[in-house]
């Protein structure tokens, strides 16, 4: 385009605000917690992407979903390490896992706008969905999860032993299935637009496997202290649980870095978000399972009541985490500026400097 | 008109015992053929304002009319694309000069007024079709992207994927909605509601490559006649096209900053996230299986604490 002439302003390949408006040099120097808002122009602040239409079922099938598929693993794990003290772990696990692959489809099709047309999920698989995949994942896993607890079942009523190989695979195959049913729903919101999302892609899987399995573990300790001929011993589960905090801490403080870098509000700014985040999701979440099984683990003994407390603790938590994500990325793609402060072009910002 | 003025209409167009075939061609001077890419170049440097296209389209797809409100934002009162709103005509008065200083006086450039008719972008690498689980968004035999309403189940998935915010769903019925790049009328031979109704020729429909020279002569024009703040948003790897995203098959020639437009200027491709996303997570539950196996393992040579 020679004939046109020089070009004193290059907007169509250049930031949304003059580099003399934010400097640089400076920048690239800033402190990891600095909060960068979004100083460029806007369009009357309205909205420049949309926010998903979902809510509490969602969450909850997130929640679900997740504790199905990481009771699925443990329970697999536990089949084939633990030996004779975690059958009870094994059997919990799997029929937790069960319990889960019936309920999840009707949250799913409840949170459809139009339910009727819920097998037109089955018409295609697409890997650039994520929600198509996460169809499919979740269809594999209900029919290994199926074949499991029925077997199991058979096993434990009759006395049978004729099906403990397709018992196993079945466990197996639901933990492998599994493993994506605790952590796809990550990457199905971080692919979309929404700032909050988008800019976690890296510690969301992290965050929502840790919270799966934490939650798997507090499901399956609830569950068997329920029941008179609990003999699980507590100590497998207890260090797993204290593993699992201690990631779900480290991705979750990873994510807040991640949104601070890049500019988003994050969560804590909002007062009713902020309270969920630090009571429920990381006090409830996060802190008291750390505390009780470190304490468990420490003295050696049996936790007695407060083992349940905790778990319950954990489960409450690890609901709340999925609500505070979902609620809190709705309310960014509502945030013009942190969708402008994203969607910069790298080579303004970044790359010239580095 | 054509009784007033026969020379002005062209001869095959007279009949109008019926329809007429490749309009078109008379309207738009392109045929539309299967197979062939077409496109919006909407020009904002010739935008009145008039809203003319969010009626015909409105008109032209029976769409519902919004709740009857003032926004007070400029002569805006339509806010933003939505289920029953693809046409979007946007008001930015500037009212203030890049110093600061409130202008006093018209300035001779579009009288400091921007107006922009938004539409859905129709990208190469579109993100709403990636991500739709039922495969009701399609692309066409005319390369653009359309919901095939008896497909949609309404799982909302396009909604926050589109990197425009254009996609919405209709809680009347349920489903997805957007441009439909008027499908029904290219397949009749007709070019798109809005483009037709657009009286000063800022919405432009054609076959993209043809559009894109015509694009391009004009940026050379109005860069020769001074407007240097002109460029192309959508096309040629410029803003609009970024990560993944390739060329919008609605482009946009603007005169400033694209978030003055509320467009973003380098927005991404979701599509893009999902591999690594997908591994990170197999990863992590493959490191808590190895820490389970450890710790199950590990009790076995232990005596029982029960």
């Amino acid at each position: 385009m020679s004939e046109n002439g020089a070009r004193p302003h290059n907007y169509g390949r250049h930031a949304d605000f003059e580099p003399g408006e934010e400097p640089r040099r400076k920048r690239r120097r800033r402190q990891e917690d600095e909060f960068r808002p979004y100083r460029g122009e806007q369009y009357y602040d309205l909205p420049v992407v949309k926010s998903s239409p979902w809510g509490w079922l969602i969450t909850s099938y997130f929640f679900i979903g997740g504790l199905a598929g990481a009771s699925q693993m443990i329970a697999a794990i536990a089949d084939l390490f633990g030996g004779p003290t975690q059958r009870p772990v094994v059997r919990t696990g799997r029929y937790l896992a069960f319990m889960g692959t019936l309920i999840s489809p009707v949250l799913l099709i409840l949170d459809l706008h139009t339910p009727a047309r819920w097998y037109n999920m089955l018409r295609i698989m697409r890997r650039t969905s994520p929600m198509s995949i996460g169809s499919w994942v979740l269809g594999a896993f209900g029919a290994a999860s199926g074949i499991a607890a029925v077997t199991q079942l058979l096993r434990e009523t009759t006395g049978t032993t004729r099906f403990s190989t397709v018992e196993r695979a079945a466990g197996l195959a639901g933990a492998a299935t599994g493993a994506a049913m605790a952590t796809y729903t990550a990457t199905l919101l971080s692919s979309t637009s929404t700032p909050l999302w988008l800019t976690a892609s890296r510690q969301l899987p992290i965050l929502f496997g840790s919270t799966a399995t934490a939650s798997a573990i507090a499901a399956i300790d609830v569950t068997l202290a329920m029941m008179p001929s609990h003999a699980a011993h507590r100590r497998p589960l207890s260090i797993l649980a204290l593993v699992a905090a201690a990631v779900q801490w480290w991705s979750a403080r990873g994510m807040e870095q991640s949104w601070t870098e890049s500019g988003v509000e994050v969560p804590g700014k909002d007062r009713t978000l902020h309270m969920v985040d630090t009571i429920l999701v990381k006090g409830a979440g996060i802190y008291t399972p750390m505390l009780a099984h470190s304490l468990a683990l420490m003295s050696g003994r049996a936790p007695g009541p407060f083992g349940p407390i905790a778990s319950l603790a954990t489960l409450i938590g690890s609901f709340a985490e999925r609500w505070l994500i979902v609620k809190a990325g709705n309310r960014s793609a509502d945030i013009p500026a942190d969708y402008f402060r994203i969607s910069q072009p790298a080579s303004d910002s970044e790359a010239e400097t580095r | 008109m054509s009784a007033l003025f026969p020379q002005f209409v062209p001869e095959r167009a007279r009949d109008t015992s019926g329809p007429i075939e490749n309009e078109s061609e008379i309207s738009a001077g392109v045929r539309i053929e299967p197979g062939k890419q077409y496109g919006f170049f909407t020009d904002t440097t010739l935008c009145i304002g008039c809203k003319a296209c969010e009626v015909a389209c409105k008109e032209w797809n029976v769409l519902p009319a919004e709740e009857m409100k003032l926004t007070g934002n400029s002569y805006d009162n339509t806010g933003a694309l939505g289920a029953t709103t693809w046409r979007h005509v946007s008001f930015i008065e500037k009212i203030k000069d890049p110093d600061s200083e409130p202008v006093t006086a018209m300035l001779p450039f579009q009288s400091n007024w921007l107006m922009l008719s938004d539409v859905c972008k129709h990208c190469e690498n579109a993100a709403c079709l990636e991500s739709c689980p039922t495969g009701a968004l399609f692309r066409t035999e005319f390369d653009t992207v359309v919901v095939q309403q008896d497909i949609c189940n309404g799982c909302g998935y396009c909604v926050p994927a589109c990197p425009f915010g254009v996609v919405a769903i209709n809680n009347v019925d349920g489903k997805a909605h957007k441009c439909t790049f008027c499908y029904d009328r290219l397949k009749g031979g007709l070019e798109p509601a809005c483009a037709k109704s657009c009286p000063t020729n800022s919405i432009q429909f054609g076959e993209l490559s043809e559009l894109k020279e015509r694009a391009g002569r004009r940026l050379g024009s109005l860069r020769d006649r001074g407007v240097d703040g002109a460029y192309l948003y959508g096309i040629d790897e410029g803003s609009g096209t970024t990560g993944g995203i390739g060329d919008l098959h609605a482009f946009f020639l603007l005169t400033d900053r694209p978030a003055v437009y509320n467009l973003p200027s380098a927005p991404s491709l979701p599509s893009r996230r999902i591999a690594r996303g997908m591994l990170t997570g197999l990863g992590t539950m493959a490191a808590f299986a190895v820490a389970a196996a450890v710790a199950f393992f590990d009790q076995k040579s232990r005596p029982s604490l029960t």
